[in-house]
């Protein structure tokens, strides 16, 4: 059977410069250093006034006027390989990270569910053009040919196996990725394209170049993987240096509203919704700045998420400035089908829950609470509230008793003798073995002429009275 | 003549002839002498409803609990309470059938807080009526929740002490309890769309409902 891997590779040669500084295309040139003072990487501003990357710093300080620079971050470009990854994950199977900068997809198996090459690599652009990031590639019968079509500018989308072979023939032999010492040696002795080497004797090239070079070589003809396969995280953990001090909680939004987005990316990508976040304001000086964030019933929008952190923040006091932001979501739960009637667009249960999750992020997890009833027969604690996010999902039994509406939180001692009794003594005992104190009440429904309210009395065992409650 | 029409419809105009014409929208409240007096034939949806009482236990609670356990029985809705100044008491509010996995009980000590959780309430859909205990309240924030509700259709109680009597109110309608004797209230309505203030409205609101209606 013929075999019918395609290997589709993307190089991001922007990839730590647009992570660092954004992938806003910016007019003024911007430069990512790398430790041996050279150039890592340059914007198109940069390009244009004839900076390229590898160059001297100095050399790139003497043709620029105005430059941002910042020091090229590996661990960061590797973050942001990692979220492209993620963003691609939704359209195709098998994704290869290739560090520093590349990605290598195995399209071919993906063809038969898109049915078409065409229809896959429309989906991967719109993706990769809403991400905003620079990128070039290319198609290739085995992954090292689509990786050097790719980074030599050879943008070939093609299934054609025949085009995607004779595409390698004009790629210079320094282009191919060979051992530096080798290319040179093989362009000494005349050869400068990929197709001269192909045509020689294998067993010759060996013998004169040691086995490393026809490894190389045969990489480029036979299929073989590149690099190691991009699973997602079990979580979402992910940080942001922030480029300017943040003094205000309402400057903040901007920044959260880019990690939300990452995160909205992995939610679509693991199928799921979270329920609550988690977000760290770190400061220089102070300890950091702990945000809990909950959606009732879950939620994946990144728009959702924002107005809901928005409600916080808006209330937040920072007690310095806000130097990174960090946002963790470590509980998921499954994207349920929307649950509501078929012909009308209203799903009340859902409106239901965004409300309370509304409030909650305006008053406090503590404020909004549900009502349920404990099967204690004591009054004081006949009533149980509960944070209504907490709620448990079944319905909870219901013990009404002929009782009052309104409980005092306090304790009242009253006068009996003001009252008039219309009913009881309705007592109420507990055992020794339910507290230690035991608890024998005697209660009544009382009118008060004066005040003119209904309340319940109770007598205690010592003989005084309280005000147990207002029949509302 | 059409905009006459309109406003004699809504209530907002009206002739002593005939005002009982008028369309509100309203619920029934659970107390016929009181339905009898009130606009619509019921709490009025789609309108503040301010009630004052002087403490807790006169039947502030008890002239809404009727309307509100019944509407607790439909949909999956919150029905919020803001601010209660004692503890409600679960059995005793199950008692009168409320559904208490519809309740939805709310803290909002600070007063802009609590007008923007109203105001959501009311805008967003997710919220059946809304009971509210509050104290000073501006007009223009009434007149706010007054809107809100309008446009959305929903109840809005709001449970006043009685010192706020004299002040005007943009509620469109304004109750006063006094209790009579533990299972009845004179009512005053200070303000009704569609009719003149009424004074000594008794009503019996007795201690536990109407079993015939409420098997609980």
């Amino acid at each position: 059977m013929a075999d019918t891997r395609l290997w589709l590779y993307i190089d991001f040669p922007r990839l730590a410069l647009q992570a660092r500084f954004g992938t806003l295309e910016s007019a003024t040139p911007q430069l990512l250093l790398n430790a041996r003072s050279g150039i890592e990487q340059c914007n198109g501003a940069a390009t244009a006034l004839g900076v390229r990357p590898g160059m001297n710093t100095a050399t790139a300080y003497c043709l620029l006027n105005d430059v941002e620079t910042a020091l090229y971050d590996a661990l960061a470009e590797q973050e942001q390989l990692q979220r492209l990854a993620l963003l691609l994950y939704q359209a195709c199977a098998d994704i290869r990270l290739c560090p520093p900068s590349g990605l290598s997809l195995e399209i071919g198996s993906m063809l038969r569910l898109y049915q078409g090459l065409d229809a896959l690599v429309g989906t991967l652009r719109e993706r990769l053009e809403r991400s905003g990031f620079h990128y070039r590639w290319a198609c290739g019968h085995t992954a090292l040919a689509a990786q050097v079509l790719a980074i030599n500018d050879q943008p070939l989308i093609s299934s054609d196996r025949q085009r995607q072979i004779s595409a390698l023939d004009p790629i210079a032999i320094d282009r191919l990725g060979l051992d530096a010492k080798d290319a040179a040696r093989l362009k000494s002795m005349g050869l400068h394209c990929y197709a001269d080497v192909r045509r020689l004797p294998r067993a010759e090239l060996g013998y004169r170049f040691g086995p490393n070079l026809l490894q190389r070589l045969s990489a480029l003809e036979t299929p073989d993987t590149l690099g190691h396969r991009f699973e997602i995280p079990p979580h979402f953990d992910e940080r942001l240096e922030l480029s300017h001090e943040a003094e205000h909680s309402a400057s903040l939004l901007f920044p959260v509203k880019r990690l939300l987005t990452n995160l909205e990316d992995y939610l679509k990508a693991r199928q799921c919704l979270a329920d609550s976040l988690y977000l760290r304001l770190s400061h220089r000086n102070q300890p950091p700045t702990r945000l809990r964030i909950q959606a009732v019933q879950g939620s994946r929008s990144a728009q959702e998420w924002l107005s809901l952190i928005n409600l916080q923040l808006d209330r937040l006091v920072l007690p310095e400035p806000v130097l990174s932001l960090h946002l963790r979501a470590r509980r998921f739960r499954t994207d349920p089908m929307p649950s509501g009637d078929l012909l009308g667009t209203a799903y009340p249960q859902a409106d239901a829950d965004r409300l309370l999750s509304l409030l909650v992020s305006r008053l406090g997890h503590h404020q909004v609470h549900t009502l349920t009833t404990t099967a204690d027969p004591r009054p004081e604690h006949a009533t149980r509230l509960t944070p209504a996010v907490d709620r448990a999902g079944r319905p909870e039994p219901s013990r009404p008793r002929f009782q009052p509406l309104l409980v005092p939180e306090t304790e009242h001692r009253v006068a009996p003798q003001q009252y008039q009794l219309l009913s009881g003594p309705e007592r109420i005992v507990m055992g020794r073995w339910a507290q230690p104190a035991p608890y024998r009440r005697d209660y009544f429904r009382a009118w008060h002429p004066q005040h003119q309210h209904a309340v319940w009395l109770a007598r205690h065992d010592d003989g005084h009275w309280s005000l147990a409650g207002f029949f509302g | 003549m059409s905009l006459l029409n309109d406003l004699t419809r809504s209530g907002r105009l009206w002739s002593a002839s005939d005002w009982r014409m008028a369309r509100i929208h309203a619920a029934p409240s659970g107390y016929a002498a009181l339905d009898a007096e009130l606009p619509g034939g019921g709490w009025p949806l789609g309108a503040v409803t301010e009630i004052l009482y002087a403490r807790p236990g006169q039947g502030e609670l008890r002239l809404l609990l009727p309307y509100l356990a019944t509407l607790s029985q439909t949909g999956q809705l919150w029905q919020a309470w803001f601010n209660p100044p004692n503890r409600p008491h679960a059995p005793g509010l199950a008692y009168w059938g409320l559904d208490l996995s519809r309740l939805l009980l709310c803290q909002a000590p600070r007063q802009d807080d609590l007008l923007w959780s109203l105001e959501r309430c009311l805008t967003t859909g997710g919220c059946q009526a809304v009971v509210a205990w509050v104290d000073r309240l501006d007009n223009a924030h009434m007149r706010r929740l007054q809107l809100a509700a309008e446009s959305n259709r929903l109840p809005v109680f709001l449970l006043r002490p009685e010192r706020w009597r004299d002040r005007a109110s943009i509620a469109a309608l304004r109750l006063q309890v006094c209790a009579e004797q533990a299972d009845r209230v004179q009512l005053h309505i200070l303000k009704r769309r569609a009719g003149w203030p009424l004074r000594n409205l008794a009503v019996t609101v007795p201690l536990q409902p109407d079993r015939v209606q409420h098997h609980g």
